[in-house]
């Protein structure tokens, strides 16, 4: 059957879109995602950013009411506006710490799976070391070493992450650069480099994609982990774990304390890892019709 | 006798694996004059692909190794350049065409920049776009590929026509060598006719030399002036293409070759296989490497290696004609 270019163009489009989007668990995660960045974009237009830091003695512990749709917290500040505001932090943490961890990862991976020989062996046994160090652990030492702050909870977080990634992305590489079309482009006379940015990388895309979608879940659940324990961003900023970490003293008398902050980072883990899920089984030329 | 484009001498190339060392190439000499194709026939695995990227010199650098030998292409050695030297020679003076279409295009660029990167690669980025888009027109209405069709990706494309594209890649900086490695094996017969045509005709057009690559006698007899047939990683006969097919002075081996072909005529024979499998490579017989399938063998052949002897331009490696 004869088709012009732009049904084609089209076809070739939809087919990853509507295996995405009949996926019903990515729909779901993408939901999830959206709700949060909303929530994150437009936090000043929803809930004033004074009362996020606001307190009011006379309305502690309240449960969820119209002027207070989560409740307020122990210092009567309203936990809406707290929960809203606090989706910037972990989407700032979450996508920030995957990117950088890609891109030194990535770099380091790449060079590692093209090049291979000594290069190969120097950083890879380099990064094992790392890895040898529980990821949690590592950024805990590194943590309480530089002090928690917002930045030495992203820094401690991506040490944790880059080994992970320069793995996953060397053994891609290594799958890629066996193709027969890297043979004929060095036949043709592109140089190493070329071949790497135009020829592997985009081809090992795919994977290093869904990979960075569930790492950005895994880093959000970390940083919301390490500042439940006081290491990562400090009260009064109201970040979702650091939300946890007050409420847990008051379980009993305000269990919404702990719901909300609670259901959010929820709403972001999973949302971000169905995504990665979706990605996957969309892109598996293997599951293809 | 024109002038000679490649010259390979005296050719020699391991592989060192675990299982030790595997002697692919062995003490190989031919060369190719201007203009004319050289026909390289042999079983899977008796060298053919291994001397090709060799001349490339895209072996892998960790486990592949030259023993001895030179390969002196327009007047310099290929084994005594840089690596960056190579970049200019690779796809510029000499390139290749692979033998699988379906995996030798980058499946996620489209045909348009696969081309234009190939010139590009080679231009030093003097080129101005209209110019590369009109090179790569040019060489798509060559190998009969719709210019309207360029901005696809591969997977649009029928095998046929990926090779098509392979080739135009191949030629759109027009190289002074064409190493062809089994460029019609993955097509169908029709397909193949057409390819090879086109191959050819090209190759009159832009005049450039090649090294035909193929275990097709068919295909080597329609497209090749000279053929060197390889076994065991030696080339044990080599005469102009219709001395190959006539005559009575031959290897057993080509004479296997040709025994194990099925003919259409009407005096239809049995075919005869050649029995036995070629030799382990990390442990080559000491004498002739064909001594133990060959129907004449005698006791020097197993110790003795036999010298090549020539007549009329008729190359034979075999004690027989010694």
């Amino acid at each position: 059957m004869k088709m012009n270019k732009k049904a084609r163009a089209i076809k070739k489009n939809a087919g990853f879109w509507y295996r995405f989007t009949r996926n019903k668990s990515a729909i779901i995660g993408l939901v999830a995602v959206s709700i949060v960045v909303f929530a994150a974009v437009f936090a000043n237009l929803i809930a004033p950013s004074e009362d996020v830091l606001k307190q009011d003695y006379s309305a502690i512990m309240q449960p969820p009411s119209k002027e207070h749709l989560f409740g307020t917290d122990q210092l009567g500040r309203d936990l809406f506006a707290r929960v809203i505001y606090g989706s910037r932090y972990s989407l700032v943490i979450g996508v920030t710490t995957s990117l950088v961890a890609l891109l030194i990862g990535g770099t380091l991976g790449s060079v590692a799976g093209y090049f291979g020989g000594a290069i190969d062996n120097i950083i890879m046994r380099i990064l094992d070391v790392v890895i040898s160090i529980p990821a949690v652990l590592l950024a805990l030492a590194i943590v309480s070493a530089l002090g928690a702050s917002l930045v030495n909870l992203m820094l401690a977080l991506t040490v944790a992450l880059v080994p992970g990634v320069a793995r996953l992305v060397r053994s891609v590489i290594l799958t890629v650069a066996e193709e027969d079309y890297v043979e004929a482009a060095k036949a043709y006379g592109a140089s190493n480099f070329r071949i790497l940015l135009r020829y592997i990388v985009p081809n090992a895309m795919g994977t290093i994609i869904i990979s960075t979608t569930i790492n950005i879940s895994y880093m959000i659940l970390s940083a919301a982990g390490l500042s439940f324990i006081g290491m990562g961003i400090q009260p009064p900023d109201p970040e979702w774990g650091a939300l946890l970490g007050d409420a847990k003293n008051y379980m009993r008398q305000a269990p919404h304390m702990l719901i909300f902050p609670g259901l959010f980072i929820l709403l972001a883990a999973l949302g971000f890892s169905l995504i990665g899920d979706g990605l996957r089984d969309a892109l598996d030329p293997r599951l293809k019709d | 006798m024109s002038e000679i484009l490649l010259n390979v001498d005296d050719l020699s190339i391991v592989y060192k694996t675990s299982a030790g060392e595997v002697r692919a190439v062995n003490n190989v000499s031919f060369a190719i004059e201007k203009g004319k194709t050289l026909g390289l026939v042999g079983e899977t695995g008796a060298g053919k692909t291994t001397t090709a990227l060799g001349i490339l010199r895209l072996l892998p650098v960790r486990t592949a190794e030259y023993r001895s030998g030179t390969i002196e292409f327009e007047g310099q050695n290929l084994l005594a350049l840089s690596d960056k030297e190579m970049y200019g020679i690779r796809g510029r003076k000499i390139s290749m065409v692979f033998q699988d279409p379906m995996t030798a295009l980058n499946p996620i660029m489209t045909v348009n920049d696969q081309i234009a990167e190939a010139i590009r690669f080679h231009s030093d980025g003097t080129l101005k776009r209209e110019e590369v888009d009109k090179r790569v027109n040019d060489i798509l209405e060559l190998v009969g590929i719709p210019a309207s069709r360029k901005k696809e990706y591969p997977h649009q494309f029928s095998g046929g026509m990926k090779q098509r594209i392979v080739i135009a890649i191949a030629l759109v900086c027009e190289p002074a060598l064409l190493i062809a490695d089994e460029p019609t094996s993955a097509l169908d017969v029709t397909m193949q006719a057409q390819v090879l045509a086109m191959i050819m005709e090209l190759k009159k057009k832009i005049n450039t030399s090649m090294l035909m690559i193929s275990h097709d006698l068919g295909v080597i007899a329609r497209t090749c002036d000279d053929v060197a047939v390889m076994y065991a990683g030696e080339i044990i006969e080599m005469a102009p293409t219709d001395m190959i097919f006539t005559g009575n002075r031959h290897h057993p081996y080509t004479v296997g070759l040709m025994n194990s072909l099925p003919g259409v005529s009407g005096n239809a024979k049995r075919l005869r296989p050649i029995e036995g499998m070629m030799p382990d490579p990390t442990d080559l017989p000491a004498g002739c490497k064909f001594a133990p399938r060959c129907p004449f063998c005698e006791e020097r052949c197993k110790t003795e290696l036999p010298p090549c002897t020539e007549q009329n331009g008729h190359l034979v490696r075999c004690h027989r004609f010694a």
